[in-house]
């Protein structure tokens, strides 16, 4: 039983899923599902179809070469069965996939690098543009950033206080008074 | 004339025998990576992709076929007028991408073919 990759997203079409196209110069074309199918019927290019995997590893937002995709082969010629190799190659697989994810999240990290500064400039522009919702914010901004700091204060206070209480009675009971109060 | 009410509804062509007709298998027009086969061989036979044999049934009884959209016109001014319209202009640029194939979807998911030295030795 093999697990054939899709035509259009080349995602695994698994039995009993999607469909196979014969045309008539006797090509087939498998599909995964019926979005990849209607895709392929309005005779779009998966190269330029953002969700297919073609155009993710063409554009370089997925890994594309690496060694471990030399595991992964369509083999034609059958190997004779061996408990050992099979047991190994099971494991050798679980291994291979672990590194591969690895190595994808590495890849992904450094692409997205130098977002957090780009998101802080958008945010930036987006905070400028909508200045008018945030006026009365900035008006009451001096009474919120003093009620912060009023609580912070009797948090601290009141920590103190409970700590001063520890040492004195050696009780574990103060803590409920500090819970309440903060 | 009808009514003109049946496209307004929604889904109503599916229902029409007319419009159902044009999405059948057997008028389905050439994909493009067909045309690039074509093309191909021809390249490498060097036998011309557009010559056709006589015949009664095709329009224009098979003489004026253009290569790159895979259809038969009934003369050699409707050729040259298709060859100007969009259509044929934004096949031609489509043609000129690479082809995609199973093994591309198949590189694309980290599949590739095993390639094995041959069995029966190399031909001299």
């Amino acid at each position: 039983m093999r697990i054939e990759k899709c035509y259009f997203c080349s995602s695994p079409c698994y039995p009993g899923h999607g469909m196979v196209f014969v045309r008539n110069d006797s090509k087939q074309f498998r599909f995964c599902r019926s979005k990849c199918h209607r895709n392929f019927n309005k005779k779009r290019n998966p190269r330029k179809v953002a969700w297919t995997k073609a155009y993710r590893k063409t554009r370089g937002k997925e890994l594309a070469i690496d060694s471990t995709f030399e595991f992964e082969k369509r083999r034609n010629r059958p190997v004779k069965y061996d408990r050992n190799l099979m047991g190994k190659t099971i494991l050798a697989m679980q291994r291979v996939q672990a590194i591969k994810e690895k190595r994808e999240e590495r890849f992904f990290a450094n692409r997205m690098k130098d977002a957090k500064k780009e998101q802080k400039a958008q945010a930036r522009v987006e905070i400028e543009k909508g200045i008018e919702l945030l006026a009365p914010a900035v008006a009451n901004r001096e009474e919120v950033m003093r009620n912060v700091v009023d609580k912070a204060r009797e948090r601290i206070a009141s920590r103190k206080r409970n700590a001063g209480q520890k040492i004195v009675s050696g009780g574990g009971d103060n803590k409920a008074d500090g819970m309440d109060e903060s | 004339m009808g009514t003109g009410q049946y496209s307004r509804k929604k889904g109503a062509r599916s229902k029409i025998k007319k419009y159902k007709k044009k999405s059948w298998l057997c008028h389905r027009a050439k994909d493009t990576d067909q045309i690039q086969d074509e093309i191909e061989k021809a390249h490498e036979t060097g036998k011309p992709a557009d010559t056709f044999e006589y015949d009664d049934e095709l329009p224009g009884g098979g003489q004026f076929y253009c290569v790159e959209t895979g259809k038969h016109f009934a003369d050699a001014k409707a050729l040259a007028d298709h060859k100007k319209s969009r259509y044929y202009k934004r096949r031609c640029k489509e043609l000129k991408e690479e082809k995609y194939s199973q093994q591309t979807a198949e590189w694309a998911s980290g599949m590739t073919k095993e390639v094995l030295p041959p069995a029966h030795g190399m031909k001299k």
